[in-house]
């Protein structure tokens, strides 16, 4: 995260303009986010819009933040992407009623069920408007449209019940016309550690303009709208005189003072402790039977955020594993090893270890078992590793070296001198042969030759075989074992020359059972 | 009994199928075969073949599951075209694949299991066993192994139907009898398979040695084959499937690109098994949502991919379809993004265990819009490996979806592979644009024509992309030339990529009679046929293709110097349409849908006719 500034509004409005309709309900809705942004502290590359496709998904291009207008419905699936990979960005996912319940209706119940940390505001308005005025999902049955010139047959679905049923963790509904109560929505949402559903009741000036007048117009709103506040009764009306009573019947709108109800048998809201059913039956209340509620629905933080139990698992694996080692899974559990000198056959194929077990039709379980195993098992885990890491962990001695030339007592003597077991012999950088301590015994003792006349090379083994330091342990043993070699050169990428002794191999290997 | 030892006779390849029920184990002592030929030094190809019910009723057509595995003291690159010897453990399992058989092959059958009941769900009028027929064309082999089963078990407390479950060892331990393998490997593995069940270890391992000792000591009068080790390199070698090839590129590219994995994927046959593989790899970083479906599963790697990560989607035919929308916003947004495609029979839902090529038009032109994408696809298990990295090094460099096509023969089919020494393989980490620098979305590098890509958290680089055309800047533009402008540059962003590759390797002539040109899973089919061929002298060149869109710059004049082009594919002529009408040549198709891979001999035919 990148140092705080002290921001305002204007520092998230982006150079593009604005082409919604003029009188559109979304202006309202663009005006509250960029001014709850800079009030809830975050900055703005730590954020991010992700819309999909309709009127509302203009969105993002007019946010001074990073921002990506996808395809119809999928917006959920992108931000999750996003989500995932950085949990650290505040993810903000703007739909309308059709794209998120129309042809997104599936993407939109699985990021509630997931409960990805992402703000979702919903802009219904309970009409198509970017193809220009056809019934949505949310219209209201009867709806007459150039689709349904004789009214809409489909039932409408409602978009917090749906979040509900969806176990959303937050879920709210608020209006355009009221900005204070969307900006309180707004900070609500954000700071929800989980994922936030938010509807906004939003005009459509041209295609379904004044649809929510009835209870959301100034002069109505008091007697057809219910504001969920936590803790207090669910009382609504001019006078506040009326209240919701939740019964065996379910519910019921009553007259405080009449046919004996007082304050006590009103409901009081419960965002974070409600039974289901009862948060379930006040997202049914509707105008005109019921007042409209409006607010938050439910606010609980009793689960687990998907990407953080993603974060979770990766780092029990990494504790329990280790963290991963490409040569390890390249290699796998089941890798063997073929060395054979100059011949190009398998004679001295050496089986390093076993397959591991691999299921019926189940054909990747190989990668698994040899993380376990290897992680199980030092002396398994040390074969796989490479040279280079070995000679890294032990003890190495200094190597010397001669050349062809050199007579076979001045060799002799540096063995002695360095109390070393070989001297590669050396040409041009490369390695032509190696004078091993089992050379001399064998080809020098006991015959008759001169030590100071007889050169290196005439009795040095030729062609040694040489590893690169990236083989593995398991490649050098199983190189030394087919050439009953004690000491094996080994060079790196620069050419750097070392010896693997079976002495140090036994060091480490011993070293690695004893970890 | 008379112990009689009979002597090993050397063969250069043997094709061996195990043919049973679903529930007979078959598809585990196929594995269990190969790997003791690899460890006897024998090269060797493998081809799995399995129903795609899970469990098809017990004994009937539909529930016969096959493992077919040929190895060999060459180089083998196939699973060969008809088994020499074929184990059928009942009459549906004899029904399904006895027209494989090679003539005078060696026929193994599970007499036991011939019961009227069996013979009826087959749909057998008479059994076949009784049908002299069949000794005159096959060398037949008769042994009950229910009966053996049963009796090798008699002292253990084992119930029936768990005694059932050890049968298919009585036949793999007779199969390598016949072959002349020892039971160390297969010993091994059961007792670490079951480790801590004791009673199953002993079970299993004293019906594996009943089938062995049972070719030992019966007068079955059977020839013994032996093959010997393979010619082979240097170095560290495993067995390697065409989908665990894919999970090793994925982690190696992730390495060397620096940047963590996020899969977003949705189970499907048969490319199920690059998402469970990649489950098992979290202590690599590997972030998996298991997606609601395919259209959510690339979403969320298209989301990660703006994100920064390493974003792939793995996928066959169908899901595809249902993706393709999102590779066009990937293409428009112009984000490195991974589509694999492990295809299998279509359309629909097809044949979703069984292999075929024929998704290729649909990668190369199946969205709305003009939205070139490179496709890549990997020629063997082994090569799998190497052509995800080169998948990911160009969605990388050039910013783009790169779609990777594998098949379900390769993707299950097993070889052994060199493993590669991970520091050498390349890197193919790219540069972001830097923090706080008047970032420009579509600025371009003038010779990749990649455009310069910012990460959401990177401080002053907050930009805006959509699936709306943009100008250089990135604002949402509808004028005309600027929209032919930005798709005259996708275009030729995409065609540059040919610029990166290796000249093409000419197997054979470099110029002569016939010119075949191959790509995907079919290569050892293919390079088998043509090596033979080239043996004998025949004039003609071989061209296996990696890369399919952009085509080889090299192409064009290679095509030029035969006179034949000769493209066998297992679809109706994908390749095809796009080499006639990009070259103007007149070609010739050998195309084949049967859910099955080319048979070596097929190939030679077609090739011999054009010669």
């Amino acid at each position: 995260m990148t140092e705080s500034v002290k921001l305002s509004k204007k520092d998230f409005v982006a150079p593009a303009d604005v082409r919604w309709c003029p009188g559109c309900g979304d202006y309202s809705i663009l005006n509250a986010l960029q001014k709850t942004l800079p009030e809830i502290g975050i900055q703005r590359e730590n954020i991010v819009v992700v819309s999909g496709i309709g009127c509302s998904s203009r969105f993002p291009y007019y946010m001074n933040t990073y921002g990506f207008h996808t395809i119809h419905g999928r917006a959920p699936t992108v931000a999750t992407g996003v989500k995932v990979t950085n949990p650290d960005l505040s993810v903000w996912m703007i739909t309308g009623d059709g794209d998120a319940l129309s042809i997104g209706g599936n993407h939109f119940m699985h990021l509630m069920r997931r409960n990805v940390d992402i703000n979702v505001l919903l802009f219904n308005n309970e009409i198509y408007g970017l193809t220009k005025g056809q019934y949505s999902p949310t219209s209201e049955q009867g709806t007459k449209t150039k689709t349904s010139p004789m009214g809409s047959i489909d039932h409408p679905i409602n978009p917090i019940s749906l979040a509900l049923a969806a176990e959303a963790t937050f879920v709210a509904r608020t209006s355009d016309g009221n900005p204070k109560h969307m900006n309180q929505i707004l900070k609500a949402a954000a700071s929800h550690k989980g994922c936030s559903f938010v509807e906004i009741l939003q005009n459509c000036v041209i295609f379904n303009d004044k649809t929510f007048e009835d209870f959301l117009g100034r002069s109505v709103r008091d007697d057809n709208t219910l504001v969920l506040e936590e803790g207090k009764p669910l009382i609504f009306g001019k006078d506040r005189d009326k209240g919701v009573k939740y019964s065996s019947k379910g519910m019921e709108m009553v007259n405080i003072g009449e046919d004996g109800i007082t304050l006590d048998d009103i409901v009081v809201h419960d965002p974070r402790n409600a039974p289901p059913g009862l948060t379930y039956a006040i997202s049914r209340l509707r105008h005109p039977e019921a007042p409209v509620p409006m607010g938050v629905f439910k606010s609980v933080e009793n689960r687990s955020v998907f990407e953080d139990m993603l974060v979770a698992q990766i780092d029990e694996a990494t504790k329990a594993k280790g963290e991963g080692d490409l040569q390890k899974l390249l290699t796998g559990n089941g890798s063997w090893d073929v060395y054979e000198g100059k011949k190009s056959d398998r004679s001295t194929v050496t089986r390093i270890h076993d397959f591991a077990s691999s299921e019926e039709q189940t054909i990747m379980s190989e990668l698994e078992k040899g993380e376990n195993a290897i992680a199980s098992d030092p002396l398994l885990g040390a074969l796989n590793n490479t040279i280079e890491t070995m000679l890294a962990e032990t003890e190495t001695f200094p190597i010397a070296t001669v050349s062809s030339e050199e007579s076979l007592d001045v060799a002799i003597k540096l063995l002695l001198e360095k109390k070393i077991g070989c001297l590669p012999v050396i040409e041009d950088g490369k390695v032509l042969g190696i004078l091993s301590e089992r050379d001399i015994t064998l080809k020098v003792m006991m015959k008759n030759i001169d030590l100071e006349f007889t050169p290196v090379s005439a009795i040095m083994s030729k062609d040694p075989t040489v590893l690169n330091t990236q083989n593995t342990v398991s490649h050098a043993i199983s190189a030394m074992s087919a050439g009953s070699f004690r000491h094996l050169p080994v060079t790196d990428e620069e050419g750097n020359l070392q010896i693997v002794s079976v002495k140090g191999l036994m060091r480490y290997m011993s070293q690695k059972a004893k970890s | 009994m008379v112990v009689k030892k009979q002597e090993l006779q050397e063969v250069e390849q043997v094709v061996i199928r195990f043919a049973g029920d679903s529930g007979d184990g078959m598809q585990t002592i196929g594995e269990r075969f190969s790997e003791s030929a690899i460890f006897a030094g024998n090269d060797i190809a493998t081809f799995p073949d399995f129903p795609a019910e899970i469990r098809a009723p017990a004994g009937t057509l539909p529930g016969v599951s096959g493992y077919q595995i040929q190895f060999g003291s060459q180089e083998i690159l196939t699973p060969g075209d008809a088994p020499d010897a074929l184990v059928a453990m009942n009459p549906a399992a004899l029904k399904t694949n006895l027209d494989a058989l090679t003539d005078k092959g060696l026929l193994i059958v599970n007499e036991g299991a011939f019961t009227a009941a069996n013979l009826k769900k087959a749909s057998y009028e008479s059994n076949p066993l009784d049908d002299e027929k069949l000794y005159e064309k096959y060398r037949v082999v008769k042994v009950d192994i229910n009966t053996m089963t049963d009796k090798a078990l008699e002292d253990t407390p084992l119930k029936p139907a768990g005694k059932a479950k050890c049968r298919n060892f009585f036949a793999l331990g007779f199969v390598l009898w016949i072959y002349g393998r020892d039971l160390d490997v297969t010993m091994k593995w059961i007792s670490e398979k079951w480790s801590g069940k004791e009673l199953i270890i002993e079970s299993n391992t004293s019906v594996l040695k009943a089938g062995y000792y049972f070719g030992e000591t019966t007068e079955v009068g059977l020839t013994r084959y032996t093959v010997a080790k393979a010619p082979v390199e240097n170095g560290t070698y495993r067995k390697i499937t065409g989908s665990e090839a894919m999970v090793l590129g994925i982690v190696a590219a992730s390495k060397k690109c620096d940047r963590n994995i996020v899969i977003g994927s949705y189970p499907i046959t048969p490319a199920t098994s690059i998402l469970e593989g990649l489950a098992k790899l979290k202590n690599y970083g590997v972030k998996i949502v298991q997606a609601e479906d395919e259209i959510a599963a690339i979403g969320i790697a298209l989301g990660a991919a703006f994100t920064g990560a390493l974003a792939v989607t793995t996928t066959s035919g169908p899901g595809i379809c249902l993706k393709s929308e999102f590779m066009g916003l990937a293409c428009i947004t112009e984000l490195p993004l991974l589509v694999i495609d492990v295809q299998r029979g279509g359309p629909s839902t097809g044949l979703p265990t069984k292999t075929e090529q024929s998704d290729l038009l649909q990668v190369l032109f199946g969205r709305n819009g003009e939205s070139p994408m490179p496709v890549v696809a990997a020629s063997s298990p082994g090569d799998c490996f190497y052509a995800t990295f080169e998948a990911i090094r160009i969605a990388l460099k050039y910013r783009t979806p790169v779609v990777l096509l594998s098949d379900g023969y390769i993707a299950n089919g097993a070889e052994p592979w060199q493993v590669p020494i991970a520091k050498d393989l390349p890197s193919i980490k790219i540069e972001e644009a830097p923090i706080d620098s008047d970032y420009i979305p579509y600025k371009r590098d003038p010779e990749t024509l990649a455009r310069q890509l910012a990460f959401p958290g990177d401080l002053g680089n907050q930009h805006r992309l959509g699936g709306l055309e943009k100008n250089h800047a990135g604002d949402v533009s509808y004028n005309p030339e600027n929209h032919q402008e930005m798709t005259d540059i996708r275009a030729a962003k995409i065609a540059g990529i040919s610029n990166d590759y290796d000249p093409l390797e000419i197997m054979g002539k470099k110029k002569g009679r016939v010119l075949i040109i191959g790509w995907g899973g079919t290569y050892g089919s293919i390079a088998t046929a043509v090596g033979n061929l080239i043996h004998q002298g025949a004039p003609i060149g071989y061209v296996h293709l990696r890369h399919i869109n952009p085509l080889p710059n090299d192409l064009g004049d290679i095509i030029k110097k035969y006179d034949y082009v000769l493209i066998p594919e297992l679809n109706n002529g994908q390749l095809d349409m796009i080499i006639r009408s990009k070259y103007l040549v007149d070609t010739i198709g050998l195309n084949k849908v049967q859910g099955k891979p080319f048979t070596v001999a097929e190939l030679e035919s077609k090739i011999r006719s054009l010669l």
